[in-house]
């Protein structure tokens, strides 16, 4: 359900063209946990951006079912995003002045739901990643596993087609790294999400169902595991 | 929108010194726009009475070609025959009385006062029945007593008796042209001091009964001007038609106020002109404070501000998010400064600020002997606070835009 | 004998008849006409200075001027301090020029009762006296001596409000019929101005006032001494001098 036909991203900069990516073509169906994997430049954040509609091509074409994403304009990509995407970062990024609750709950408020239906589906949802009573708390007083977790919420509250994480782990140690995984493969499970992230950890790529290794922005493996 | 709100409330308790800070700048500038302007309303309405009360009344009647050449004082511009007028208006039921207003020098003998010596000086005679029912000296006596209908004596101002050194008792010689033109020493006594709450006549005044220059100055029963009090809601202007009406010409006219203190009020205007220079400069003093604060405020949260737009969050909510967190310091701001402002005007205009000491040396246009007291003036009040809110909410508007320029990518690359 | 009784008749109503008239009493006002007939010329060109003292110090301008008749005059100062100020005197109206400012004032009204250059001549008593026996009435109380010389005393009383004293006490030169002394008074008899010839000066066949002390009394430190150190009359004058166009060159 997202094609990506011959994607194309280059950077000015300075004086130089970073050629980020030269050309990728890759299918993702419905439902996969997949994981884009590669050394640091080489092109996976390019990627994970592009599919995500904050950036835009220079050449080829992105269809999300069967919605030409590429070629949209600047407010229908942001409508785009505010519903069909979901978004997790390396740095969680969660707002502090807001609790858990309300960093997950006000994404459901930018699409003018139910006061009612915010407050059941946020809470489900806290209650799903393991942070039932930690509601109230701001992000100072949780642990990084536990700021992730908010983040997956965050990202899966609107109940999105495709959920993108760039390097979720990366902050966490080993075994929060590894929690947050098997949270994530639990959600795409259960949410039947399709999942896309990249990382450059061996430990993060044992946990993708397939597994896309990039470099000098072209894909030179793409493999299905079990 | 509810959330936007809550957002940005909560945003102003991330840096609460900074908020404080700017919110306080805001506060000082509203505080003082609010006081000075207090003051100067004060002031104004205060010299505007005084202006009525002592000097011009609150409209005059003159020979047609006197305003003209008022600064001559002539005699021979004067209405010839007033009581029949006065006996008009005060059928009319309008409060009115008669003057004579001439210069001379005033002779000052080495006997009297030490040393010989002369000033110019402008000479008011009254009727002493009638002149403080149009005119407020009743209760301006300090010492001595009043006039009496018909002899050779003076009511001085406070001032110009420090100036000249009189006290009562004294007597002075005023020379002086009657009317035609012929030279005329007049021998008064000063038999009462008057404090005059408008500086600029308490340092000039002087005043004798009209019957006895009447008499000197060979005038025949004429006067110089006729003087008439309105009550205060009065239209001016309405009752000036119906006075000039009642004139029916005759080659004399009834002129306002307004049109006789027309260089106080011009000059008014100006330093109302001048004080709006200066509350601008404490608003845009304001503005900058505020429009930094948000600069700051958003480039340390441009990492956030990705997030939100990756999430789908549009241009125009995260400006609004941003204006309302302006808006919000802007409210503390505007809610301390009307706080202080109010008490500051408590103060004004329950006690107020002596500038005796300068009044006294220097005449700076207001009618104003000492105290400058403020009066309340709701209506800045709500545009200070308002002006507060609006002009910080409006600041914000730049620096968010530069920030929703970025590409989301390099904003969520931001460090 | 009858006869001769008739030449002793004849001959003394002869006698009476020839007695110069000079030698007969002259009343108040032909005194004062003949006082103003000496001091009227047909031109006459001045060159003078004005002493100007006050509680200040004292202050001298110089200025040379020129008239025609008792009614059109031009003074043009030549002191430093007022160099090129001019004042004009025409038949109706005064004009003051003020060179610096290139600024042409007419004087009307009370602004006449000014002193000229803060003096206490005013501008006023520049133009007055020319019909004085119109405005007052005048009584010969005698004669008496000022200084060294027999003058006739004269009071005069105001009978209109337009002139500035009500009364006037002047002494004049029996001889030469200069005003040697005035004093101008209010109608109460107060004193308000002196005027005190302090030397007189002879120009050809002329006698007149060079030295004149203007006082206020009013004011104990001030007064004004005018002096006039040349004097040519009947000289010719270009008549365009005392136009107003002329005024500014």
């Amino acid at each position: 359900m997202i094609s990506i036909d011959q994607a194309v991203r280059n950077y000015q900069a300075g004086e130089t063209v970073v050629r980020a990516l030269r050309g990728v073509s890759l299918d993702i169906e419905q439902g996969e946990f997949i994981s884009i994997a590669g050394p640091s430049g080489s092109g996976k954040t390019t990627l994970l951006n592009l599919i995500g509609c904050i950036d835009a091509l220079d050449g080829g074409e992105i269809t999300i079912n069967g919605e030409a994403v590429s070629s949209m304009n600047k407010k229908s990509k942001t409508d785009f995003r505010r519903i069909n995407l979901g978004f997790i970062f390396q740095t969680y990024n969660l707002i502090p002045v807001l609790t858990a609750y309300e960093n997950v709950s006000f994404v459901l408020s930018l699409l003018d739901l139910p006061e009612q239906e915010v407050r059941e589906r946020t809470m489900g949802l806290l209650k799903e990643v393991g942070l039932e009573g930690m509601e109230h708390r701001r992000p100072s007083r949780l642990s990084g596993g536990q700021q992730q977790r908010v983040a997956i919420a965050r990202a899966l509250i609107k109940n999105p087609q495709v959920v993108l994480a760039d390097e979720p782990t990366a902050n966490l140690d080993s075994e929060t790294g590894e929690e947050i995984l098997k949270l994530m493969k639990e959600m795409n499970r259960r949410h039947h999400t399709t999942f896309i992230f990249s990382t450059h950890d061996k430990m993060v790529m044992e946990y993708a169902e397939r597994l896309v290794m990039l470099h000098d922005g072209q894909i030179i493996s793409d493999e299905r595991r079990q | 929108m509810k959330f936007l709100i809550s957002l940005a409330f909560k945003n102003l308790t991330r840096y609460k010194r900074r908020t404080i800070i700017t919110a306080l700048a805001i506060a000082i500038g509203i505080a003082m726009y609010i006081f000075i302007d207090a003051m100067l309303m004060g002031a104004e309405y205060e010299s505007v009475r005084n202006l009525k009360w002592y000097e011009t009344a609150s409209a005059r009647i003159l020979d047609d070609e006197y305003w003209e050449e008022r600064y001559q004082y002539p005699l021979d511009l004067n209405i010839s025959d007033p009581d029949p007028i006065l006996e008009r208006l005060e059928a009319e039921g309008i409060t009115a009385s008669k003057r004579i207003v001439f210069t001379g020098d005033m002779i000052l003998s080495r006997a009297e006062f030490g040393e010989d010596g002369n000033i110019p000086v402008r000479v008011t005679a009254i009727d002493p029945s009638r002149d403080f029912d149009v005119f407020h000296f009743g209760d301006t006596l300090i010492e001595g007593r009043f006039l009496e209908e018909d002899e050779e004596a003076i009511l001085i101002g406070s001032w110009f008796a420090e100036d000249i050194g009189a006290s009562v008792g004294n007597w002075v010689t005023i020379i002086t042209r009657g009317n035609g033109g012929f030279y005329e020493a007049i021998d008064l006594q000063i038999v009462g001091i008057l404090n005059c709450p408008n500086p600029n006549v308490n340092r000039t005044l002087i005043m004798m009964p009209i019957k006895t220059a009447d008499y000197y100055l060979a005038m025949d029963g004429a006067a110089t001007e006729i003087n008439i009090r309105l009550p205060d809601q009065a239209e001016v202007e309405q009752e000036i038609a119906t006075i000039q009406g009642l004139l029916n010409g005759n080659g004399i006219t009834v002129m306002s106020w307004e049109t006789m203190a027309k260089d106080y009020l011009a000059i008014a205007e100006a330093k109302r002109g001048g004080t709006g220079m200066i509350l601008f400069l404490i608003f845009i003093i304001a503005a900058v404070g505020i429009s930094n604060t948000m600069l700051m405020a958003i480039f340390e949260r441009i990492r956030e501000l990705g997030m939100m737009r990756s999430l789908g969050m549009s241009d125009m909510k995260i400006r609004i998010a941003f204006m309302l967190e302006a808006a919000g310091i802007g409210l503390i701001g505007s809610t301390i400064g009307v706080i202080i402002g109010v008490i500051a005007n408590y103060w004004i205009i329950n006690v107020g600020i002596d500038f005796g000491f300068l009044m006294r040396e220097m005449d700076i246009g207001y009618r104003i002997q000492s105290i400058f007291r403020g009066t309340w003036n709701p209506g800045t009040i709500a545009v200070a606070f308002f002006a507060g809110i609006l002009i910080s909410t409006v600041v914000a508007y730049l620096p968010t835009n530069r920030a929703l320029k970025m590409d989301i990518p390099s904003c969520l690359r931001h460090q | 004998m009858r006869t001769k009784r008739t030449q002793k008749l004849l001959s003394l109503l002869v006698m009476i008849c020839l007695i110069p008239s000079s030698l007969a009493a002259m009343s108040a006002e032909e005194i004062i006409r003949k006082t103003d007939e000496m001091q009227t010329f047909d031109t006459a060109i001045t060159e003078g200075e004005l002493q100007i003292t006050d509680r200040f110090g004292t202050k001298i301008s110089t200025f040379i001027a020129w008239s025609r008749g008792s009614e059109e005059s031009l003074i043009e100062f030549t002191s430093t301090a007022e160099r090129g100020q001019k004042i004009l005197r025409t038949v109706d109206s005064i004009y003051l020029y003020y060179p610096d400012a290139q600024e042409l004032i007419r004087m009307q009204g009370a602004a006449l009762r000014q002193g000229m250059l803060g003096s206490d001549v005013s501008y006023e008593d520049m133009t007055g006296d020319n019909d004085r026996l119109s405005q007052y009435e005048v009584v010969l109380d005698g004669e008496q001596v000022i200084g060294d010389r027999m003058c006739y005393k004269l009071s005069l009383t105001a009978t209109t409000r337009s002139v500035p004293y009500p009364k006037e006490t002047i002494w004049i030169d029996k001889e030469h019929f200069i005003v040697l002394k005035g004093e101008y008074s209010t109608k109460s008899g107060r004193l308000i101005k002196e005027i005190d010839v302090l030397e007189t000066g002879r120009f050809d066949d002329l006698v007149l006032a060079t030295t004149t002390r203007i006082s206020d009394t009013m004011k104990a430190d001030s007064q004004t001494l005018m002096i006039i150190r040349e004097l040519q009359v009947n000289v010719p004058i270009d008549s365009r001098i005392f136009s107003l166009d002329e005024l500014s060159w």
